[in-house]
């Protein structure tokens, strides 16, 4: 497994959801050095082919305590990679010691308070705190967060539909098990999505190809995404895909997509399912509503020969009360440049465990009142033999 | 209107005739040069332009040999929704695949269990296509889906509708396949107009079509890919693999491009359509 794939980014990013806000026009252009001209295809387009990366040591969200502050002092920032914001610098060879001292703070932080669920703690969610373990120090980033709309670089709050939603799935949950049925555990686990639906999410290893009117982005996890760039209209709104439909166009250099047409399965159904979330739970990087109402805006930007800017907005007016944007940079990936075949259904032995310990777990709990008739029969026994005698005893 | 409908359909119908007369003439013994054919280039290479949406048309996904008509496996249910069409074979010569003795048992077994799911034999035992499983090389090129082909100097990414299946063919850095994969491990080369696939690298457990055809892991495939009009090309894939063929086989036949103005790959994500049909008899009874 290689580095890329296994110190996946977005940390602290936990949960997520797509992110979004309409209204760009945002600190990211503040940041972009629009001195630099990107090179060309053959048909005159931005070219953004390669393999790309995007790990970051930037929070999806602002610790409160920066305010309105989107960018660390150096100081700062020093000071946070000190304290565990970031791994050691390393070569391939270093991982396992990087890896070593993640799982060694992940079980100290593993009875702290998990700043996504209010309430609860960190324990539970360690294995997924792997997975988004804490990056390499060699790509460094002084924002504060990812999210750049809202201004105070947190998510916007949920709508009334949205929790009213939350809570009728958690009644639907009410006297299931963790695994009676498929439904009983989230889409991930199923194999149905691994990846939030806006690629700066999560490290997913990424491939653009581009051809005459077309990008495409080839996605490690099970996502190919095809975007006309020709003009043409989306597809027709009874059509709804995993995905969405995606569209794009050129602002300039700059590559902008729309997506539309979203499935009405993005939480994986009408069941809370058992590690699973509204949002902000890592088992579950999907978007928290159904995704009817979701449209997605993706921009992308050349800043140098290997990075792009990427934002994201996100708008849900059935979930978050105001739209909202996150950035993120990409990188060329020196040390993957391929992605590879990505299966999990196929090999989903995991589902068959999860269903078969539902099962055992139901039979040892009939086992157990079984066991306990048959714990009685004696005494059931002796008391008719007692009751027996007494009636014989009458009857003379 | 009429008129244009009318034009547009003879339009069709002959490049169709010409299709056909093609094909019925292709030299059994041809690698696909000599083609009188042009294929315009790749903007900024001398290499053909294969991208497009393309699709077979055809029953070979229901069996690469000759077969007939056969009401399929539920027409209780199904009606003729579930019938597997006629068709002959698209082996180079029309002929049968060249099995190992012991291999004619095992396709024998592999139709007769083509539907059962038994949840320890996940991918090991049916279909996989049923399942929702990766449909390996070249079984994603004959499904009755269409593919992709993104074409640029140095990578060609093929994407499948069927459950998102996706390869990269490498047309530079030639590799050994790192590990196994459903789908293989593909690398391509230019041959005149003809794009050639070597494909390894298989795990062996995807099947070549619903009759239980078959290979296995030490599969070999090479694919040869030529423009033969502006809308179509020729496919041949030969398959060898010394665990369950007596001899190299080949098959061949037409990619037709999805002429829609519209035309794009939808997703074709199954895994949540076969949950039940996989997981169904894992879960609480009622």
């Amino acid at each position: 497994m290689t580095k890329r794939s296994v110190l996946f980014s977005v940390a602290v990013l936990v949960g997520v959801v797509a992110i979004v806000g309409l209204t760009m026009g945002h600190s990211i252009h503040a940041q972009q050095d629009n001195s630099y001209m990107s090179p060309r295809t053959p048909w005159g387009d931005p070219d953004f082919q390669g393999a790309w990366e995007n790990r970051t040591p930037t929070p999806l969200e602002r610790d409160p305590q920066y305010g309105t502050r989107e960018f660390l002092t150096e100081e700062e920032a020093a000071s946070r990679a000190q304290t565990g914001g970031g791994l050691p610098d390393g070569e391939e060879g270093v991982i396992a010691e990087d890896l070593a001292a993640a799982d060694i703070s992940r079980t100290a932080r593993s009875n702290s308070l998990d700043s996504n669920r209010p309430g609860q703690k960190i324990s539970g969610a360690e294995y997924n705190s792997f997975w988004n373990a804490p990056v390499s120090s060699r790509i460094t980033s002084l924002r504060t967060s990812q999210v750049v709309d809202p201004p105070d670089g947190r998510l916007p709050a949920y709508t009334r539909a949205a929790l009213e939603n939350w809570e009728a799935r958690e009644a639907a949950r009410a006297y299931r098990g963790e695994a009676d049925t498929w439904l009983d555990r989230n889409v991930m686990e199923r194999c149905l999505l691994r990846t939030g639906l806006a690629m700066g999410e999560m490290n997913v290893p990424k491939d653009i190809y581009q051809t005459p009117g077309q990008i495409v982005f080839d996605l490690q996890y099970g996502v190919v995404r095809t975007i006309p760039l020709d003009g043409r209209p989306h597809l027709g709104s009874a059509i709804t895909q995993w995905w969405g439909d995606s569209r794009g166009r050129w602002e300039g250099d700059t590559l902008v997509i729309e997506t539309t047409n979203f499935n009405n399965m993005q939480r994986g159904g009408d069941v809370m399912p058992s590690h699973g979330g509204i949002y902000g739970n890592n088992h579950a990087h999907h978007h928290p509503g159904t995704g009817e109402q979701l449209t997605m805006v993706e921009r992308f930007t050349r800043t140098g020969p290997n990075t792009i800017d990427y934002s994201y907005t996100v708008t849900d007016p059935s979930v978050f009360v105001a739209p909202f944007t996150a950035v993120n940079t990409w990188h060329i990936d020196q040390n993957n440049p391929d992605v590879y075949e990505y299966t999990c259904h196929e090999h989903n032995y995991g589902m068959v465990g999860l269903l078969k310990g539902g099962r055992t777990d139901e039979q040892i709990s009939m086992d157990e009142a079984a066991r306990e008739v048959n714990d009685r029969k004696p005494q059931f026994a002796a008391e008719w033999e007692q009751t027996k005698a007494w009636e014989a005893e009458q009857n003379q | 209107m009429l008129h244009r409908v009318t034009g547009s359909i003879l339009a069709i119908a002959i490049a169709a005739a010409a299709v056909v007369v093609m094909v019925a003439l292709w030299p059994a013994e041809t690698k696909g040069q000599g083609a009188a054919y042009q294929a315009p280039r790749l903007m900024g290479t001398a290499n053909p332009d294969l991208n497009g949406i393309w699709q077979v048309m055809g029953t070979a996904n229901w069996n690469l040999e000759d077969h007939s008509v056969d009401p399929g496996p539920f027409p209780t249910l199904l009606g003729t929704w579930g019938v597997q069409p006629a068709g002959q074979s698209v082996l180079v010569g029309g002929g049968r695949i060249p099995y190992q003795d012991w291999a004619l048992d095992k396709r024998r077994e592999n139709l007769e269990t083509r539907l059962t799911m038994n949840p320890d034999e996940l991918s090991t035992q049916g279909d996989p296509e049923a399942k929702c499983m990766m449909p390996g090389i070249p079984r994603a090129t004959y499904l009755p889906f269409p593919f992709q082909i993104v074409q640029t100097r140095s990578k060609i990414l093929v994407a499948y509708q069927f459950n998102v299946a996706k390869r990269t063919i490498h047309m530079d850095n030639h590799t050994e396949a790192p590990i196994d994969f459903w789908m293989g491990w593909s690398n391509g080369r230019w041959e005149g107009d003809s794009l050639v696939v070597d494909v390894t690298g298989f795990n062996g457990l995807t099947w070549l079509d619903r009759a239980g055809n078959f290979h296995s892991e030490a599969l070999h495939v090479v694919e040869r890919i030529t423009p033969i009009s502006p809308h179509h090309m020729m496919y041949e894939a030969t398959l060898e693999d010394p665990n369950v063929y007596t001899e190299p086989w080949t098959i061949r036949m037409p990619l037709y491009r999805r002429l829609e103005g519209a035309a794009q790959l939808l997703e074709f994500r199954c895994v949540d359509m076969v949950e039940e049909f996989i997981y169904g008899s894992l879960t609480k009874s009622q």
